[in-house]
């Protein structure tokens, strides 16, 4: 008898204790769930619904199948902004990178100094927004401006920067490289968690400095490298603010990007229904480069936790 | 053996601190041109008027003045903007910092399939711009007549964010689980375990997260633009933008207030700085 109740407890109890368990879980998570239904689900359905549709912001939307999509293909300057934003991002993200992981390695030692040449190269990282962007236009101004006339100090002749089509994007460009402090102490993270044993069999082996930084240093931190390429790919395709305070996506639409266009069309031209369109296909262009990126990442990426490739 | 220094110890000597200067020399030249926007706002911001509009020019400016300061900040109600911003910083902080660590317990205490499949949901959010989602974002929230309010701005903030909802939960599951077991023995219920013994216990998360989010709320652009429609109600970057629409000219009063824009954020981070490296990586036995 005492027997049975035993076995009946200890077969009972698990399942009430997970059931509580559960119970405790949904109710601090209840935030979450409300909010990924709220914030994101929802949303991103009726992005998609409303590109299907025409929609000015006081009548009801008119249904328009896949018009958008076909007016889309057939859209100078979609492509003008596709590929504005592949320039931007094709250069600022591994850019960025590179120079970051530059950086972390020449800041990676004890010797006196470091932690100073670490706040200063890290400061930039906390300007976004548009105070900077204004920063950046004073400094490229064509005649009263601080790099025009350190060129000039040199002999050269500066161009119109931010008025000239084919330098426009470039400035945006350092801006962008200017402002890599972030992804730069994340490496230094990553370097400072490479236990030292690797090296010293390293130089056991015969490694010198440069053959260390290649077979040792630069797998141990291919999974940062790989996170810190994700995550820049896609901030980089949502570049709004400094195009859109300096430039407006001039001249020339050198300058107009994807998330920049779908503003103009939803909240200056009122085509809601053409935004959420463009909105559909950069949701879908983060998603495939993302899933590219996980795709190709089992070639290089060593993951140190995993026994190896 | 060391007293007598070979040629060639001497050799790798006089290497090793041409290398020292070097890595010193790049380091210095980089930090000079990581700084030159700074210094040159500064200079512009403190330099009389005249003298920002003249080329080519002056480095260092003779004489400094705080007219422009002056100037600027009535041009339009910055004093306004800045207290918009800061209130609503400060919702946009606690909101996050509150709800992201609150799922993020919830995720690292209790295991289970459905807690599995919501942080799963949690990393494919990650993916998702906000940006994307902009335009159905602010369908819902006109309808709901929220335009020209805060609510539209901070709201999504307190539903937990992606990026810190993961922070927390790492670490959160980096905390023994005999310091839970202990409290619950004393009978502690979820949320007396949440602030008794999580919240001590990750301190440096919930700085680092809300160093962070400040960040985000003081420089968010879009989201203002977006939604605020009238000058009582701007948030500083939404004024600073608006400043260059009525006054294309006067860069000499924008620098001023793009300085004073950053100062606070600055600030702020230069006081917790020791607090962030701990709080990127949960390594509590430090």
């Amino acid at each position: 008898m005492a027997r049975t109740a035993s076995s009946f407890l200890s077969r009972d109890r698990p399942r009430t204790r997970r059931q509580r368990e559960r119970r405790r879980l949904l109710l601090f998570t209840l935030p979450w769930i409300m909010g990924f239904l709220l914030i994101h689900a929802i949303p991103m359905v009726m992005a998609f619904g409303l590109s299907l549709t025409d929609w000015v912001f006081t009548d009801a939307p008119s249904w328009r199948g896949i018009d958008h999509y076909q007016t889309l293909v057939g859209d100078d300057l979609f492509w003008t902004a596709l590929r504005n934003s592949a320039y931007y991002a094709g250069v600022t993200v591994p850019g960025g990178v590179i120079i970051a992981l530059g950086l972390a390695l020449l800041l990676n030692r004890d010797w006196a100094g470091m932690g100073m040449f670490r706040t200063i190269l890290f400061m930039p990282a906390l300007v976004s927004g548009v105070s900077i962007a204004m920063v950046w236009g004073w400094l490229f101004n064509p005649r009263f401006g601080a790099v025009n006339s350190a060129l000039r100090r040199i002999g050269l002749e500066g161009p119109g920067w931010l008025g000239d089509p084919s330098w426009a994007m470039p400035v945006l460009i350092s801006l962008g490289l200017w402002s890599i402090g972030g992804t730069m102490l994340i490496y230094l993270a990553g370097l400072q968690s490479i236990p030292q044993e690797l090296y010293d069999a390293a130089k056991l082996d015969g490694a010198g400095r440069w053959a260390a930084t290649r077979h040792v240093t630069l797998p141990m931190i291919s999974s940062v490298t790989f996170f810190l390429l994700v995550v820049g790919m896609i901030t980089a395709l949502q570049l709004f603010t400094p195009a859109y305070v300096l430039t407006n996506g001039g001249p020339e639409n050198a300058t107009l990007t994807l998330p920049l266009y779908i503003y103009q069309n939803a909240f200056t031209f009122q085509k809601f229904g053409y935004g959420a369109t463009l909105t559909v296909v950069l949701i879908l262009l983060t998603m495939i480069i993302t899933l590219a990126q996980v795709t190709l990442a089992r070639r290089w990426v060593f993951y140190a936790g995993w026994g190896g490739r | 053996m060391k007293l007598v220094e070979q040629p060639g110890v001497v050799r790798k000597h006089a290497s090793k601190l041409a290398a020292r200067l070097l890595v010193y020399g790049f380091l210095t030249a980089a930090s000079a041109l990581f700084l030159l926007p700074f210094y040159w706002m500064i200079a512009t911001a403190l330099k009389p008027r005249q003298l920002v509009y003249r080329f080519p020019p002056d480095w260092l400016a003779g004489d400094l003045t705080l007219a422009n300061f002056r100037e600027g900040w009535t041009a339009l109600p910055f004093d306004r903007f800045f207290i918009n911003t800061v209130f609503v910083t400060i919702l946009i902080v606690v909101g996050t910092v509150g709800s992201s660590s609150l799922v993020g317990f919830g995720l690292a205490r209790y295991r289970s399939r459905i807690g599995d499949v919501l942080f799963a949901l949690v990393l494919l959010t990650m993916m998702v711009p906000p940006a994307a989602t902009l335009i159905p974002r602010f369908v819902i929230f006109s309808r709901l007549g929220w335009t020209n309010t805060y609510l539209p701005i901070v709201l999504p903030y307190w539903f937990g964010v992606p990026f810190f909802i993961f922070l927390f939960r790492q670490f959160f599951r980096a905390i023994p689980q005999e310091y839970f077991d202990a409290a619950e023995l004393d009978g502690a219920s979820p949320f007396s375990l949440y602030f008794r013994v999580a919240v001590p216990m990750a301190r440096p998360a919930f700085v680092t997260s809300a160093l962070f989010s400040m960040l985000i709320a003081w420089n968010d652009f879009l989201d203002p633009l977006v939604y605020l429609s009238t000058l009582d109600k701007f948030t500083i970057q939404l004024g600073l933008s608006s400043f260059r629409g009525q006054y294309v000219a006067d860069l000499h009063l924008m620098m001023p207030m793009a300085l004073l824009a950053m100062i606070p954020v600055l600030l702020i981070v230069a006081l917790g700085q020791r607090w962030i490296a701990r709080g990127l990586a949960p390594d509590l036995e430090k």
